[in-house]
């Protein structure tokens, strides 16, 4: 079949809407069937054939986070045509409550439409002063999906109905293979942190406070950080500057690597995390996780069943969880062998197959008939 | 002897004149600080007043379709939602916020709608210029020495400046 998806966050820049839309496309033409995809960019980059770009994303605040989505009459236009086009008989939008391409594309869409809620919530004052143009262009969402618990939740609140749950997928062969590397093992134990480490959220902070006691049990111990953004290792404590590591932005193959070499990976998040695809990461690479108890994380951790959970933004907490895991060899391999079973559901052969029967529930019958793959 | 009486007289009435001065000049600085203090107020109505017109207009504009698309209408009323919503620390953020998605999006020409937002625009720019001009002049007049060795202030809590952005949005000025 022909499937429209429109991401509503430029595909230049990382992120886990835009990887799950990148990873979509892949796995769907793999599949046989034809796709296209919609999003910002600019127009002086190079992009792969099937993608288009809408024009430039400017930062906007939505929803008390600064976004940089694409709006505006020139895009609505360039969408029109994209959708005239294309051609397509079913549409999947991303995040279709945020003021971007999204929304737009349902908004002028002839076709079913399948919209996949990530994160992006709306406030219940704003859909009802607006309601005379939202509430139509919602109403033309034939599936709703919601990758997450707390992404359900405002579907549930707004739209009523049962939105469907469908998680980001992931290619877990390429964590379950990656390769250890000899320096991020030994000498060990290892930590691993993955993350924006400039953004107070993502919770280094916490991790840097719990070292010196997990230094204290294990005094070879060693905290590597990966992830976007400068480290003020003199915001560490002194004692322990020795035992951090800084590596930088990582490639996604050394991710992978860093995952399968580490003793234990932390999540020391202190908020805003709406799916947890890092610790999928994790648990797929075989290195039991450590995670601060947000919503998110507990439901990727099966309520403690495949990772260790301790209380937000509580240092001497995590140092403890930590210390346990890393003296204790049989829990790490229960750990382990729990996650690499929980991992399966997200695996991209699983979720496509949930997806594609979505759409085909979608289609109108005599379409479906006629997609001879 | 007489001499030196007459002299008493004279500096003890000096002094209680001086102590009299004194305590007009403070009873006058104390009014003149609660008049202040009062079109403190009044300004601060008058620009949460003016704000409120800006957001209803400006969500009156998202939810007409001037707009042209559905996001730029759902960035503005989301934007204008933020600054009724009670949430006193991030107040003049959000103000910002709402000049901030008013400059994004594309605003039509001309039209009433957009005259009256224009308008909204306009009057919550002087609104919040006036507020913090008696704003600066009280805080002024309260930093003063004897005002606050004297606590002429009383209990009245200290006015604090609105600080956002207030510039207009694009394409509209001049059309009221």
């Amino acid at each position: 079949m022909r499937v429209g998806l429109v991401c509503p966050y430029s595909l230049d820049v990382p992120g886990g809407v835009q990887n799950h839309v990148r990873d979509l496309a892949q796995v769907l033409t793999a599949r046989g069937h034809h796709v296209g995809v919609l999003a910002p960019g600019d127009d002086d980059v190079a992009h792969p054939g099937h993608i288009t770009v809408v024009g430039r994303a400017v930062p906007v605040r939505y929803n008390g986070s600064v976004a940089r989505l694409a709006f505006g009459p020139r895009v609505a236009a360039r969408t029109a045509k994209w959708l005239r086009e294309g051609e397509f008989d079913l549409l999947h939008v991303h995040e279709p409550l945020s003021p971007s391409v999204s929304l737009i594309a349902l908004w002028a869409a002839d076709v079913p439409v399948v919209a996949t809620c990530h994160s992006a919530n709306l406030r219940s004052r704003t859909l009802s002063s607006l309601a005379g143009v939202l509430r139509p262009t919602i109403e033309k969402i034939s599936a709703r999906i919601a990758v997450s618990e707390s992404a359900r939740a405002p579907l549930v609140e707004h739209l009523g109905g049962e939105p469907m749950m469908i998680p980001n997928g992931l290619f877990c062969a390429s964590f379950t293979q990656a390769m250890p590397v000899e320096r991020w093992r030994s000498p060990g134990p290892t930590i691993a942190f993955l993350g924006r480490t400039d953004e107070p959220r993502k919770g280094l902070d916490v991790l840097l406070q719990a070292l010196p006691a997990i230094v204290e049990c294990h005094p070879t111990a060693r905290l590597l950080v990966a992830g976007h953004g400068d480290v003020d290792v003199s915001q560490a404590p002194a004692a322990v500057r020795g035992h951090l590591e800084v590596l930088g932005q990582l490639t996604d193959v050394d991710r992978a690597r860093l995952l399968s070499s580490a003793h234990v990976y932390v999540a020391p998040q202190i908020g805003g995390e709406s799916f947890g695809m890092v610790l999928v990461e994790a648990m797929a690479a075989g290195v039991p996780v450590v995670a601060s108890d947000l919503p998110a994380f507990r439901s990727v951790l099966g309520d403690g069943a495949h990772g260790v959970l301790f209380p937000v933004g509580e240092p001497a907490a995590c140092a403890d969880a930590v210390s346990h895991l890393l003296r204790d060899t049989n829990t790490r391999q229960r750990l382990r062998s729990s996650a690499a079973t929980a991992v399966l559901r997200y695996d991209w052969s699983r979720v496509i197959g949930d997806i594609e029967a979505v759409y085909e529930t979608v289609l109108p019958p005599h379409e479906t008939a006629d997609t001879s793959l | 002897m007489s001499e030196g009486v007459a002299l008493a007289a004279v500096l003890a009435g000096a002094a209680v004149l001086m102590a009299l001065v004194g305590v007009a000049w403070l009873a006058w600085t104390a009014n003149r600080l609660d008049k202040l203090h009062l079109r403190c107020a009044a300004a601060k109505a008058t620009l949460d007043e003016a704000a409120i017109r800006r957001s209803l207009a400006a969500q009156e504009i998202a939810a007409s379709g001037d707009l042209g698309d559905p996001a730029s209408a759902l960035l503005v009323s989301d934007a204008a939602t933020a600054t009724q919503e009670p949430a006193p620390a991030d107040r003049w953020r959000a103000e910002s916020d709402l000049t901030a998605a008013l400059l994004l999006v594309e605003l039509p020409d001309s039209g009433p709608r957009v005259a009256s937002l224009a308008d909204a625009a306009r009057r919550l720019m002087i609104a919040r210029r006036i507020h913090n001009d008696v704003v600066a002049s009280t805080l002024a007049l309260r930093g003063r020495r004897r005002v606050r060795w004297f606590r002429l202030a009383g209990g009245a809590t200290a006015p604090s400046m609105a600080v956002f952005d207030d510039r207009e949005p694009t394409g509209t000025q001049g059309s009221c």
